[in-house]
């Protein structure tokens, strides 16, 4: 299917915050309560419209064992955009907040859009980490914060398509230069007017910012 | 469940009918195969038609054999027999679902007494195991697992060795699982009476508490890295983690999920296994994916066992050389094996097929 971009995601964050969980909601619109583990790298895409455009939103999914940290490192380049995910009831997944960043931070592209997300908002009741302290976290370090919940699929869309929002107007602000993908970002046949391009409406409109 | 419980190999009969035909030949098909067999499963227990499909290692193996064969009169028939294989495998694009599944059977049914006898014998021939092996092993007996055994390295050549060498490392694991998992108040604590006046301790509360003497290093507070304490909370991490890792591994499996007595034996089991390899390779430690490696062993293991805790002890060694083994190979720790092995993760998608065969 043609898109106007694709946009990189990857998601990162400590083993058992639910990484795998909000992808699979996402792009599945299923939970799955016992997700296998992830090893290595796992990966999914779907696709979003915004502003008239179709966007496909790749994303990455990475394990979240500090053994296979020296993997998932090498998915920072080129991403767009990232989840970086934390588990609500579990305090240390948190702490380890900082890390991650400084990992993002290090091996990403200065202009990636980060969305902090604490997930499992659903267990409320058993809640280690409040609504403030992320938020608070998230203003420190200047990322968008909201809680989600893969269970009951709460702000998971949310989630994706605010990343994609902020990387679509960083795209229109002229942040990135789109024809280099080490972004994370690729203009593809339905965002340019061309012979592929009659067959969804939005192209032809959305040739004039990109070029 | 387990039909295959037999204690010795050579007592390993056909009194097990193989349901399972050729299954193990899907090796390395799994993605293809998988919609397959589900339709094979749904058909009920008579899965008498199994698609060889993929078998990429075995004509592989398959070529090998034909380069260096016929030395040998017996090594001769193998050949012959591999080759007919080789030959339904051709069919298999035309015909899939004819006389393939009988010649399959019968090549089972073959493999199975070139396996038996093999395993009969004083002093086992490691290659041509390995060449048997290579197109995959039928199921039932015993079978698989005493070759997997011989082809880790677990169980040596020589049979006469065997009872030797598995009592061995019984006791070696026995003794490693006192040594390395329990906790340091054991440990540290000096055998006679300062046991009890740390029991009574908590239920005494209006006396004073008896003192014990503590060595500099081995307090829970302490950093030495001598400390036993210190490595016992930081093992007590792994230990969390494994056991939040064992609760996915497999979840649609009853053999390693539910409230079962039986489930929690074998999830009680790996996490041994696993902590305790953590434990004596400090600079792997445990690996997301390990339990995934482990899962397929134990569970094949578990059919051949003949003893109630062998499962805890006879496999932990098994386990621990496929690491030594993946590490030697890569050179570059475990991460990059575990990801790029996809012989091994073959491994769990036969045995969930056994499983879902099996009940």
């Amino acid at each position: 299917m043609s898109y106007a971009y694709l946009f990189k995601y990857i998601i990162i964050g400590d083993t058992g915050v639910g990484k795998s969980c909000l992808l699979l909601q996402f792009t599945d619109k299923r939970f799955q309560p016992v997700h296998d583990l992830t090893i290595g790298v796992e990966f999914g895409a779907r696709m979003i419209t915004m502003d008239n455009k179709p966007i496909k939103l790749q994303i990455w999914d990475t394990a979240g064992q500090e053994s296979f940290r020296s993997i998932t490192r090498s998915y920072y380049r080129g991403a767009a955009g990232a989840l970086l995910v934390y588990d609500i009831t579990r305090r240390e997944t948190f702490n380890h907040l900082a890390s991650w960043l400084e990992d993002a931070r290090q091996h990403a592209n200065a202009n990636m859009t980060i969305v902090l997300i604490g997930n499992k908002c659903d267990l409320a009741h058993r809640r280690a980490v409040s609504t403030e302290e992320g938020e608070q976290f998230a203003k420190e370090h200047g990322l968008i914060f909201m809680e989600a919940s893969a269970k009951t699929a709460q702000n998971v869309e949310e989630a994706f398509i605010k990343t994609a929002a902020t990387i679509y107007k960083k795209i229109q602000d002229g942040v990135f230069d789109v024809s280099n993908e080490s972004y994370g970002i690729k203009v593809g046949y339905g965002g340019i007017p061309g012979p592929s391009g009659g067959r969804d409406g939005s192209s032809s409109q959305a040739g004039g910012c990109c070029s | 469940m387990f039909r295959g419980k037999l204690k010795l190999p050579d007592k390993a009969r056909r009194g097990f009918p193989d349901r399972l035909g050729s299954l193990v030949a899907g090796l390395e098909g799994k993605e293809d195969d998988m919609g397959a067999y589900d339709s094979l499963f749904e058909s009920g227990e008579e899965l008498d038609i199994i698609l060889p499909n993929g078998l990429d290692l075995a004509k592989e193996r398959d070529y090998d054999f034909e380069s260096d064969h016929c030395d040998d009169d017996s090594v001769g028939g193998v050949c012959e027999r591999l080759r007919d294989r080789e030959d339904t495998m051709g069919q298999k694009g035309s015909d899939k679902h004819g006389s393939v599944s009988v010649l399959e059977a019968i090549v089972a049914d073959e493999k199975r007494s070139d396996l038996e006898y093999e395993f009969s014998q004083k002093e086992i021939n490691l290659e041509k195991l390995r060449r048997i092996a290579g197109t995959g092993l039928p199921d039932g007996g015993g079978l698989r697992a005493t070759a997997w055994k011989i082809l880790l390295g677990y169980l040596p050549t020589s049979r006469d060795l065997w009872e030797k060498e598995l009592s061995d490392s019984r006791q070696k694991y026995t003794k490693l699982k006192e040594e390395l998992l329990s906790s340091p108040t054991e440990l540290t604590k000096p055998p006679d009476d300062a046991s009890t006046s740390d029991e009574n301790a908590e239920d005494d509360v209006a006396g004073p508490l008896k003192r014990r003497e503590i060595s500099h290093e081995d307090h829970p507070l302490s950093d030495g890295k001598a400390s036993a304490w210190r490595q016992y909370f930081q093992h007590t991490e792994i230990a969390e983690q494994i056991d939040r890792d064992l609760q996915r591994t497999h979840p649609e499996m009853k053999f390693f999920s539910g409230d079962s007595s039986f489930s929690k034996k074998i999830k009680e089991a790996m996490r041994n296994i696993l902590l305790l390899f953590a434990k004596l390779n400090p600079a792997i430690r445990y690996v997301q994916g390990m339990n995934e490696v482990l899962a397929p062993i134990i569970y094949v293991f578990s059919t051949d066992t003949d003893e109630d805790n062998a499962v805890c002890s006879n496999f932990c060694f098994s386990v621990l050389k496929v690491f030594v083994f993946l590490k030697a190979n890569h050179g570059s720790g475990i991460q990059k094996p575990l990801c790029h092995s996809q012989t091994f993760f073959s491994f769990c998608i036969f045995f969930i097929i056994f499983y879902s065969v099996e009940n």
